[in-house]
């Protein structure tokens, strides 16, 4: 008798148990659902008057480029694209209260010039030798740690657009997140090399409470093919000087889609 | 006579593609014109050595025994001038190998045993200045620290970089 009502007690207790468990997980899914805004990628980009442009900032730890050569010369095989430098994950640390959700995107814009990839990949059995790409290696990296490239691109667009259509973030109709985003060497022969640098824009703008929307544009521009000596001469200068055209033909891209979008909407 | 001939043409087209696979690198030689100059010493590899770091290369030239030594007519007046190299005055890239041999009976028959890492460091050298390159490589954490020093103050002129990843011993050409 006595066992029977405990056996009835624990099976109530147990029951309490289940069913305050099941109403706290479901107040928490509840309470994340409302605070949680949605973002929806759109196949369209949009048209705005007035835009803010945000750059990603600098973030420390990023490693010396020279810090994978041996491990990222594995696995590379000879071939059109020899060698792609960024993708390095940008933190969340980019990412500010203020910011629409286009901080998600975290297309990994730092470490641009992480050069012990490229050095790495630089070389393989037919490609440079691994002397040439240890060579290369020092030269990327200290190009990357005496220049930032992200924030030039960024003083570029604002130098080239029209004040009028630049706003604050919190005032603007489309926040424009400017970067490059990866270097690719392409080797044309043994040893004669070109870098293709990619640039994005990506969109993020409210379409309805809470809800946003976003959209990347792709850029390319390509420096002439040289042989590896050149790139290498006069304290390897070439590199920096390639970087800084393209980067300076991507910004001319940019502005153009802007100000086209932005033209689109007047219409 | 005929299938002699072959085979020597093989042989010579063989050695041929061989040779110009191999060679890459033209030899670095003192310069002989300079007016200011500096030295800088390594520790290259020598029977009964556990470690060594060595520059391979200087200004993409590859570093041999002829390399090595101060010429007679520069008149430079230290102790070990045998083993220094002398470069010219400014910016100058120096590639560095530092290797260390660690005793393991499979690696012994199976591979090799030293471990090694490699770097390129960007001197810029001032006239008056004798500098040293000195690694230490790092088993266990798996890198190795490069940097360069003065000879006279024992101070570091270029801060260590890192080197992440030790790979095996092998020949840069």
């Amino acid at each position: 008798m006595c066992l029977a009502n405990l056996s009835f007690k624990l099976k109530s207790v147990r029951k309490l148990y289940f069913t305050t468990l099941i109403a706290y997980l479901l107040s928490l899914f509840l309470s994340s659902c409302a605070q949680t805004s949605r973002t929806i990628t759109t196949g369209t980009p949009p048209q705005f008057e007035n835009l803010a442009l945000i750059a990603s900032e600098r973030l420390p730890g990023i490693e010396r480029a020279d810090s994978h050569i041996e491990r990222a010369v594995e696995g590379i095989r000879p071939g059109a694209t020899v060698g792609t430098m960024g993708g390095v994950v940008v933190g969340s640390a980019a990412c500010g209260p203020w910011l629409f959700p286009i901080c998600v995107l975290q297309f990994g814009l730092l470490g641009l010039l992480a050069g012990g990839v490229a050095g790495g990949a630089l070389y393989s059995t037919t490609g440079l030798s691994e002397v040439d790409a240890l060579y290369v290696n020092e030269a990327l990296s200290r190009i990357d740690q005496e220049r930032d490239f992200q924030q030039e691109l960024i003083a570029h667009l604002e130098l080239q657009l029209p004040p009028e259509i630049q706003s604050t973030p919190e005032q603007a109709d489309v926040q424009v997140l400017a970067g490059l985003a990866r270097i690719n060497f392409i080797q044309r022969s043994r040893d004669e090399i070109q870098i293709e640098i990619f640039g994005l824009l990506a969109f993020s703008w409210e379409i309805e409470n809470k809800h946003f929307a976003t959209h990347t544009i792709g850029f390319k521009a390509g420096s002439k093919k040289e042989d590896i000596d050149t790139w290498l001469a006069n304290d390897s200068k070439m590199f920096e000087v390639a970087i800084e055209e393209g980067i300076a033909e991507l910004s001319s891209k940019m502005t153009s889609a802007l100000l086209m979008l932005q033209r689109e909407r007047g219409r | 006579m005929i299938a002699v001939g072959k085979l020597q043409l093989i042989f010579l087209i063989t050695m041929l593609m061989v040779g110009c696979a191999s060679v890459k690198l033209e030899p670095y030689r003192v310069p002989g014109s300079i007016s200011s100059y500096v030295t800088i010493k390594d520790r290259p590899f020598r029977i009964g050595m556990s470690e060594y770091e060595k520059i391979v290369s200087i200004d993409r030239k590859r570093v041999d025994s002829k390399s090595r030594g101060v010429p007679e007519d520069v008149g430079l007046d230290h102790n070990d001038l045998k083993n220094v190299i002398v470069l010219a005055v400014g910016v100058r890239k120096l590639h560095i190998e530092a290797c260390k041999f660690y005793f393991n009976v499979i690696n012994i028959f199976f591979g090799s045993p030293w471990r090694c890492a490699n770097s390129v460091i960007r001197l810029e050298a001032s006239p008056g200045f004798q500098y040293r390159v000195r690694a230490i490589l790092n088993k266990k954490d798996d890198y190795a620290d490069f940097w360069i020093e003065s000879i006279e103050s024992g101070d570091k002129v270029i801060e260590p970089i890192r080197v992440l990843g030790l790979g095996s011993f092998r020949k840069f050409n």
